[in-house]
């Protein structure tokens, strides 16, 4: 392993470790050492399975930065949680960056459920045992990212932050009520509609919380109505 | 939907208050360009007793803008507005079965193969196969079954339920029944008498019978059965009008049956027509009138399910009122002086 010489960003790293720990922050340029003719004999040269799993590896088509976060645990198992250019200590972490961001959607945090990533992270760090109902609903919400990409993703936030809190502008409510009550007396009520109802942000936090009803019977009414109006293709005065 | 009105929804549904909202909201949708096409669509409807109409008015008119409390009711009330415009809108798109429009069947309008064209256009354009627009029509067909079951049998079954009842009411009207027509069958009696070739009876009637006791008491009957008659008149025009529509639902009882028949007869009648025109392809020139259901008997059990809820005699036992005793009171009287007129006539004028 001290024969190891690998010089990426400017940096010379003596272990795969050490590379795999820093891949996370040029992920272009770790893609390019990694598919690399001279990485890889060296990888086969120093460990044989390891060198057919990353061959495997590059061999499936996959989206390229989702490819090297991956690579990154099978050549370093203990590291925290890193992905193009974020670095988190905690699931906790995760989450709360998850909704520090909202209604936006960052998207390269969406990558964790798109790619499977975050699974992919609790398997190779045990996490699936230590924190068997965690990987589960994580799980979950891959299946359900197939449906509704931005609830499910909005929804891992909530998972993992944890607090049932919700945050808006830099503020924090305890319930959907006390945010809703907010947004109503704001000046600017379509703004926060339309960032709010597109983004599905609340609807992510009212599952969390397990409004399904309330939601349930929101979504009918506004089905129908819109079905309705597009048949009559003709929209209330306003 | 606006996304506001989306926030303002969702509010109502967490209980949040946004009743400040709904006044302006109401505001805004009755004087909405939707509403007011809907009203005046509705003008239109008025002008033509069609079951189908009849039915889009009764819609429009339950909608009460005052009865709308929440966000939620408002929506509803919306959508229920959306969903009758388009009915009004849909005007050639009628179901032949239900309707009662003065047209061809062939003029009628039907969705085929993503376009609203006629029955007519459809039974003539070559481009189609005969095996396809079967399976078109066959679509068609179910949906308008499907119509026709919603609209007519389901009110029909669910009027039924109250048979239990229409039953003990069916008894009571039989009683009243039995009662006036012995009323008339008096009278006819008292008038055909004198026309047997008895002397002595005859006589009673010239008032030339030497027996007082019996004249007496023939007057009595006379004045009796004239009194029954007013008396029965009144209660008949009284009590037995606001009694009709319970006869009405006791006759389309009895002929309950014939009309599940009927329609379904009728049904697949139509089916039948509408595959042999396809395949001799020759269009349907027929009215409408020929192949619907809505005719005058099925219009009155429509009326009657319609305003059923309306009707004590149908959600209870009717009770006889205290006048129909003074008129079974009156009756007895008269029959017991018929009686004696005869007994003393029989035992030879005392």
């Amino acid at each position: 392993m001290n024969e190891i010489t690998i010089k990426f960003h400017g940096q010379i790293y003596y272990s795969l470790e050490d590379f795999a720990r820093n891949m996370y922050l040029y992920t272009d340029e770790a893609f390019t050492i990694l598919k690399s003719q001279k990485f890889l004999k060296i990888l086969y040269k120093i460990n044989q399975n390891l060198y057919n799993t990353i061959a495997e590896l590059l061999r499936t088509p996959f989206q390229q930065d989702a490819l090297v976060f991956k690579a990154q645990y099978l050549l370093n198992p203990l590291m925290v949680i890193s992905y193009h250019g974020y670095r988190f200590n905690s699931f906790q972490a995760l989450g709360k960056k998850i909704l520090s961001f909202a209604p936006s959607i960052d998207i390269y945090l969406k990558d964790f459920l798109k790619y499977h990533l975050l699974t992919f992270y609790m398997e190779k760090t045990k996490y699936d045992f230590k924190e068997p109902k965690l990987y589960q609903e994580v799980k979950k919400l891959e299946e359900e990212f197939l449906i509704n990409e931005n609830r499910a993703y909005f929804k891992l936030g909530f998972l993992l932050e944890g607090s049932g809190q919700i945050f808006y502008h830099g503020k924090k409510f305890s319930s959907p009520q006390e945010f809703l009550s907010h947004a109503k007396e704001g000046v600017n009520i379509i703004d926060f509609a339309s960032s709010m109802v597109k983004s599905q942000y609340i609807f992510a936090y009212l599952e969390y919380l397990h409004y399904d009803q309330e939601i349930s019977l929101f979504e009918t009414m506004v089905h129908l109505i819109e079905q309705k109006e597009k048949e009559n293709d003709n929209l209330r005065k306003v | 939907m606006r996304e506001e009105d989306k926030v303002l929804l969702l509010c109502d549904l967490l209980k949040v208050d946004v009743t400040a909202y709904l006044d302006r909201y109401i505001e805004e949708l009755r004087t909405s360009k939707i509403y007011l096409q809907v009203c005046a669509q509705i003008i239109k409807l008025r002008k033509h007793d069609y079951f189908r109409n009849i039915e889009i008015i009764r819609r429009f008119e339950v909608i009460d803008f005052s009865k709308i409390k929440t966000f939620l009711d408002f929506e509803k009330t919306y959508a229920e507005i959306l969903d009758i415009a388009l009915e009004c809108q849909k005007e050639k798109m009628i179901n032949p079965l239900l309707s009662e429009e003065k047209m061809t069947l062939g003029e009628v309008m039907i969705p085929f193969d993503g376009r609203d064209i006629t029955f007519n256009d459809m039974l003539l354009d070559e481009r189609y196969t005969k095996t396809y627009k079967i399976n078109q029509v066959k679509e068609i067909y179910l949906n308008y079954r499907k119509e026709v079951k919603t609209l007519l049998i389901s009110p029909f079954v669910e009027f039924l339920r109250k048979e239990d009842v229409i039953d003990e009411n069916i008894k009571e009207k039989s009683t009243i029944t039995a009662l006036l027509s012995s009323v008339i069958l008096a009278n006819i009696i008292i008038i055909i008498l004198p026309l047997f070739p008895v002397t002595t009876l005859r006589n009673i009637y010239s008032g030339t019978i030497d027996s007082e006791v019996v004249m007496v008491t023939f007057y009595v009957l006379i004045v009796i059965l004239f009194l029954l008659d007013l008396v029965s008149i009144f209660f008949y025009n009284v009590y037995l009008n606001k009694f009709r529509i319970f006869i009405r639902a006791y006759n389309s009882l009895r002929s309950e049956k014939s009309i599940m028949v009927k329609i379904n007869n009728k049904s697949e009648a139509f089916y039948s027509l509408l595959l042999r025109h396809i395949d001799e392809i020759k269009p349907l020139n027929i009215p409408l009138k020929k192949v619907s259901l809505i005719d005058v008997e099925m219009k009155n059990l429509l009326y009657l399910i319609e305003i059923k809820d309306k009707l004590p005699y149908l959600q209870e036992k009717w009770k006889v009122p205290h006048f129909f005793y003074v008129v079974c009171a009156i009756f007895y009287l008269a029959l017991l002086a018929f009686f004696l007129v005869i007994m003393l006539f029989l035992g030879g004028h005392l």
